[in-house]
């Protein structure tokens, strides 16, 4: 068994250009088979029955290749050139918002690691915000290439760990991975419509006989092809797994290459599949691009032949057992640090102090910068400050805050601030009070609105969602969101609450 | 017969040929790779003036930390060679380290942002120093390999590919880990 990364890559490499080698012969393989079938059918049903022979001559052969050759590149190259955006779109993915700290150091890691596989792809870094935890890297064939993680993974990791997956996604992006990838999905693509469109046919449609070949040898020209091609799309998801699970271990080789730290990687990996990493739904193809699978499944944990057969990621455990081999430590160890690690991050949430306002030295003196806007109730103008990470507006006096709708779900999905009792009360009279609230401002009616700090208008005021009834106010034409004092630290608590049951 | 001779004359020149090209890559590769980390220490050159500058005015008593940074800046941009830059570096890097030991000791020249941000550019300027030189190594590593291998290194020595020396820790003291004492 290979120790070395060296050895492991070498030898992943081999097999995977193997396999993407007879996936190619495959292709032409069906191709052929195909045009015998068709040739063999027009030969017993046509007009020349008797008379041509069943099988292919050599010239009609190589015409096919030819065929299919062209029908190969022409599909292949529109996949790729197509396939970075259309993935970036699936999965909502935005930029790095450079104003906030997690991702500003996101994007430092990219830049650095980047200059560990020599500059030769420029990488640009997007952010999924969802809560699960995962990453993913796509590339084009223009050594264009995009690594995208989750705001989870951002809040969760440290900085050698989200090296270590940054790396990992490297390796996947400088083996060409998802460029392989997407050929392989383009050429059978055909096939898999073929398939279907075959389906829908021998399911419910009518076929119409025309000519001297009647309806029940079409449809049995058609099964032979459907059975045909069933079987060779068997063959050929058995292939891709392999293909698959082999990339996802040369990637983590490639990452130990890049970084020289198979503790941070295994610590990440861990850390990863002891929390959620589903995305919603995720279609089958793309689940290779992603670090662990974001389908659990208990497959894929599971180890022998079937398991090891039907999974596109090989099993986190076995992923481990081979880093901490190259450390020459315990798995045990790097389970008990992540785990220690995870205790100490819940045990320091700071209640106070966290939040950094952003000074700068004028003439000797530390000055906070002021933000061009000005507080709706005090009429003061708002500090800028960093809160979870985010940079928001707060108010000195009334120490209400003004946030953009979008950095929202990061605040509430990173757990850097810890919560006083006095928040803890209000929250549940908040929860408590907000229904006879929510009667009171119906019969109420009209009430004094605060204006937008940015755009002047009369902000909307209503509870954040019916859900959390956390009173805001909110100007959806500039996307900014108002919270009074101690509002966002009670609607932070209570969605996390409610995350964790 | 004749046929037979020629065909693995073929043969033989084209592996020659092949053999001389991957040589010649790897080779170029290195350069690249050495060139990469001068564009990384650069950046770090170029910074530590500016850092100097910012906290001129607030370590006025300390002069020596302030002056060991500028000269091993100065040193190090002089030296030249794989061996004798690693060690100027490794230096540049302790006498930064000294620096920022002595900054901690005030209180608003660490709240100052400016400062904040020349750490964090610093510091992930070292990384990717580090980083680059591992990419270096690697290279170094592959020529090295192909210089040494059968048949590869009938060609290298017939057309004059030398060794490259990697980045290594040559002092003992520094190699050793640091004893952390309370």
């Amino acid at each position: 068994m290979a120790l070395t990364y060296t050895e492991i890559e070498q030898e992943k490499s081999i097999r995977i250009w193997t396999f993407f080698l007879v996936v190619l012969i495959f292709y032409f393989l069906i191709a052929a088979i195909l045009g015998n079938l068709a040739k063999a059918f027009f030969a017993l049903n046509g007009e020349a029955a008797g008379k041509a022979s069943l099988f292919l001559s050599q010239k009609e052969f190589l015409y096919i290749l030819l065929f299919a050759l062209c029908a190969a590149v022409i599909h292949a190259a529109y996949s790729v050139s197509s396939a970075m955006p259309l993935i970036q779109r699936n999965l909502e993915a935005q930029n790095v918002d450079l104003s906030d700290k997690y991702h500003e150091r996101f994007k430092r890691i990219v830049d650095e690691v980047n200059v560990a596989t020599g500059n030769k792809y420029k990488i640009t870094p997007i952010v999924i915000p969802t809560v699960a935890m995962n990453a993913f890297a796509i590339s084009d064939n223009r050594r264009n290439a995009v690594i995208g993680v989750t705001e989870g993974l951002l809040s969760k990791l440290n900085r050698q760990q989200l090296e270590a997956v940054v790396a990992h996604e490297c390796g996947h992006i400088v083996s060409g991975d998802s460029f392989q990838t997407t050929v392989g999905c383009a050429l059978f693509g055909i096939y898999a419509a073929m398939l279907v469109g075959i389906g829908k046919v021998l399911r419910g449609g009518r076929i119409r006989s025309s000519g001297k070949g009647s309806g029940g040898s079409i449809i049995l020209f058609l099964l032979i092809v459907y059975l045909v091609l069933n079987i060779m799309q068997f063959f050929y998801n058995l292939i891709r797994l392999f293909m698959s699970r082999d990339r996802e271990l040369r990637a983590d080789a490639i990452a130990v290459k890049l970084t020289r730290d198979p503790i941070s990687l295994s610590e990440a990996l861990y850390a990863i599949s002891r929390g959620w990493r589903g995305l919603g739904y995720i279609d089958r193809n793309l689940e290779s691009l992603f670090i662990i699978n974001p389908a659990r499944e208990s497959v894929d944990e599971a180890e022998g032949f079937l398991p090891d057969l039907l999974s596109t990621h090989p099993p986190v455990s076995k992923r481990i057992a081979i880093l901490a081999a190259m450390a020459h430590i315990d798995v045990k160890n790097i389970q008990e640090d992540v785990i220690a690690e995870e205790k100490l991050r819940d045990a320091s949430r700071q209640i106070v102090g966290n939040e950094r306002p952003r000074v700068m030295i004028i003439n000797g003196e530390p000055v906070p910068p002021a933000s061009p806007f000005s507080c709706p109730k005090c009429r003061q103008p708002l500090i800028d400050e960093e809160y979870e990470g985010a940079a928001v507006e707060r108010c000195t006096f009334c120490e209400g805050v003004l946030v953009e709708k979008g950095r929202i779900p990061r605040i509430i999905i990173r757990e850097e601030k810890g919560f006083t009792d006095r928040i803890k009360k209000m929250a549940v009279l908040t929860q408590k009070d907000g229904l006879r609230r929510m009667h009171d401002k119906a019969k109420a009616g009209a009430t004094s609105y605060l204006k937008c700090p940015k755009c002047g208008q009369d902000m909307l005021r209503n509870f954040y969602t019916t859900v959390y009834l956390v009173e805001i106010d909110r100007c959806d034409m500039c996307n900014l969101i108002w919270f009074d004092k101690d509002e966002l630290e009670v609607l932070q608590y209570l969605i996390e609450n409610k995350k964790s049951g | 017969m004749v046929w037979i001779i020629l065909g693995v004359l073929l043969l033989v020149a084209i592996s020659v040929i092949a053999m001389y090209n991957q040589l010649v890559s790897i080779r170029n590769e290195v350069k690249n790779a050495w060139a990469g980390i001068e564009v990384q220490l650069k950046r770090r050159y170029d910074l530590i003036p500016n850092l100097v500058e910012t906290v001129k005015g607030y370590l006025t008593h300390e002069r020596t930390v302030l002056e060991n940074v500028i000269k091993a800046r100065q040193q190090a941009i002089d030296v030249s060679g794989v061996k004798e830059q690693g060690k100027a570096e490794n230096f540049l890097t302790q006498s930064l380290r000294s620096l920022f030991a002595v900054v901690e000791n005030y209180p608003n020249l660490k709240a100052n942002e400016n400062i904040m941000a020349l750490q964090e550019e610093l510091t992930s300027t070292e990384n990717k120093i580090s980083f680059a030189r591992n990419n270096y190594n690697d290279w170094a590593m592959n020529l090295n390999k192909a210089v040494e291998q059968f048949p590869t290194n009938i060609i290298a020595g017939t057309f004059g590919f030398k060794r490259e020396d990697l980045f290594e820790i040559e002092d003992a003291v520094v190699r050793e880990a640091p004893k952390v004492k309370f």
